[in-house]
């Protein structure tokens, strides 16, 4: 256990170190964060609601997706892909413990970093300068930090499924990009996943992209117990699947050769 | 009288598909090890040392035979025979690219659940040894290849394995880091006992380092024991080397003159026909002689004729 808190620790560091990075990161936030929210402003000129949502809900859901951009579309997304093609990975393989936990605690490190960071200060200043609907209580506050912290934790094992695919193939990029824009569609990266059309939507409520935006932006919102639920579901799946996949890959590299 | 093996090899092989058909690249091998020697494994480029490397520490499945380390079969216990073994691998870093070096020593320290204390004193020791002071706080990434292999030394060494497998450690470093490397190996397998196995295609490391030496060519042990059995057997020529007293022919009876400069004389001869000392007694019978001394044959030559075909196995 210590060994992972120590992990968790490095990726932290590691992550923290970057201050150069950060402001880049932080002035890209703001202004798509600007963009979007004059945008949405525009939509809701007309109108007080958009499929249920009004134009709090959008503005906070604008500034939680600025704020969790880094987060779920990590800069280091292809690094797990990289170490494997290089052979770097079979290095894994030879530490005690557990690899899977070892690069989910190191991940973690990382992209809470990010949330301390960038999530965090870009939310407090959006919600200082616009109407969002934020948490008013210490514990709706409290839920909405656990919320972003298991976004953080499906995003890497969503990473690490796109990732693992170097296993199997040299192309894997090639692979993720057929996919991404569907991806970046759906997990409600150009609109809220509300506002697509109904079968779509219920479809969608019930694929791994929810945890990654929606579910964090609904518990800030204020239906933070189904968003919840559906993000310890998902964490609990991909934690199945991710193994899965780990054992087919470490015993592909047993017998191929590394 | 022996202890029990640290490593045991038996009819071992490894059959690898490409797409130009199956590659034999270790076709039965069989070896035992016991616990303290320095072994070198040698063998020229695609002989299957790194092959059978990653079959002893675990990341490669055998195609058929017997293999295990510390009593343990190495990719069925993997994780459990990990902490009683190190391994480096020249090309590979198993350091934390991103981190100062001081945290990838730190996060194994807890990996390999090693008391602090211990770990302080371990690391004082091998930052003294290795001269990684002024590297601590550099990335990873930042080092140079020789920086970078003391690095990955230090980090394999310090949860104390019992054996250390170490793939082609010196290639590509400088004379100086080969030393530093070569010094480092000698003291630890002297002073904690660790068994270690050495891959190199570098000979200079092995008469330097090791007790015993395996040569493996085609997936084949074509030689296993010490540096000096292998020049008894292989080297047929010594050289005797004297110094006259005077500037004069010399004829001595089993022995070529090959070479002449000054009054010294490079005498060859053939081990199985007549012994240094014989041929020193006729030599001192018919001459005076200031000084002399024995060349032995040069272990890279016999290698490289045994590499050839040359030399008879
Ligand atoms: N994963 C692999 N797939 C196919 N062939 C391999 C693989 N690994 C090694 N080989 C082949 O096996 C032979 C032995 O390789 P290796 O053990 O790396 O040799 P060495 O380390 O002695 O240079 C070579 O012919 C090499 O091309
Ligand atoms: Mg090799």
């Amino acid at each position: 256990m210590r060994a992972y808190l120590a992990l968790l620790r490095a990726g932290f560091q590691r992550q923290t170190s970057y201050r150069l990075a950060l402001a880049a990161g932080l002035l890209t936030n703001a202004f798509f964060g600007v963009v979007r929210t004059a945008v949405f402003y525009a939509l809701y000129r007309e109108r007080d609601q958009v499929a249920g949502l009004d134009v709090a809900d959008a503005l906070t859901y604008v500034w939680v997706l600025e704020g969790l951009f880094a987060v779920v579309w990590a800069p280091w997304f292809w690094e797990l892909a990289e170490a494997i093609r290089s052979g770097e990975f079979v290095a894994e393989l030879l530490r005690p413990g557990d690899p899977y936990l070892r690069l989910l605690a190191f991940d973690l490190g990382r992209t809470l970093s990010v949330l301390v960071t960038r999530t965090v200060p870009t939310l407090t200043v959006a919600a200082l300068l616009l109407p969002l609907r934020l948490p008013a209580t210490l514990g709706g506050l409290a839920l909405l930090g656990a919320s972003l912290v298991l976004a953080a934790v499906v995003s890497f094992q969503l990473r690490f499924l796109f990732g693992s695919a170097a296993f199997w193939t040299p192309d894997y990029r090639s692979l993720f990009m057929l996919v991404f824009p569907v991806l970046w569609l759906l997990s409600g990266f150009v609109v809220p996943v509300d506002f697509f059309p109904g079968p779509l939507r219920a479809l969608v409520d019930w694929s791994p992209l929810i945890p990654l935006l929606m579910a964090p932006v609904r518990v800030a919102t204020g239906a933070a117990g189904p968003a919840l639920a559906t993000q310890v579901a998902w964490v609990a799946l991909l934690w199945l699947g991710g193994r899965a996949v780990l054992a087919l890959a470490s015993r592909r590299l047993v017998v191929h050769g590394g | 009288m022996n202890p029990h093996p640290v490593i045991e090899v038996e009819g071992l092989r490894k059959r690898f598909r490409t797409r130009r058909g199956p590659v034999e690249a270790v076709a039965g091998i069989d070896f035992r090890v016991q616990p303290g020697e320095f072994v070198g494994y040698a063998g020229p480029n695609g002989a299957g040392k790194s092959t059978t490397v990653k079959m002893m520490s675990g990341i490669l499945l055998p195609s058929a035979g017997r293999v295990e380390v510390c009593g343990m079969v190495p990719y069925r216990e993997r994780k459990r025979l990990a902490r009683r073994m190190g391994v480096v691998f020249g090309q590979r870093t198993q350091l934390w690219w991103d981190l100062p070096l001081e945290e990838s020593f730190e996060l194994v320290g807890h990996l390999y659940r090693i008391p602090p204390a211990e770990r302080a004193a371990r690391l004082a020791r091998l930052e003294e040894v290795l001269a990684l002071g002024p590297l601590l706080a550099v990335p990873v990434r930042s080092l140079s290849l020789g920086q970078r292999m003391r690095a990955e030394l230090a980090a394999a060494v310090l949860p104390a394995p019992e054996v250390l497998f170490l793939d082609e450690p010196t290639i590509g470093l400088d004379v100086e880091a080969k030393a530093a490397v070569r010094d480092f190996l000698r003291e630890l397998n002297r002073d904690q006992g660790t068994t270690v196995i050495l891959t190199t295609h570098d000979l200079d490391d092995i008469t330097r380092l090791c007790s015993r030496l395996m040569i493996i060519d085609h997936g084949r042990l074509i030689y296993d024991g010490t540096v000096e059995a292998l020049r008894t057997a292989y080297g047929t020529t010594r050289v005797l080397v004297v110094d006259l007293a005077e500037d004069e022919p010399v004829q001595v009876q089993g022995a070529v003159l090959a070479r002449a400069e000054g009054r010294r004389r490079w005498l060859e001869f053939a081990r199985d026909e007549v012994s240094a000392a014989e041929l020193i007694a006729r030599l001192l019978a018919g001459h005076e002689v200031a000084d002399l001394t024995l060349e032995e044959p040069d272990i890279e030559d016999i290698v490289r004729r045994i590499y050839r075909g040359e030399a008879p196995p």
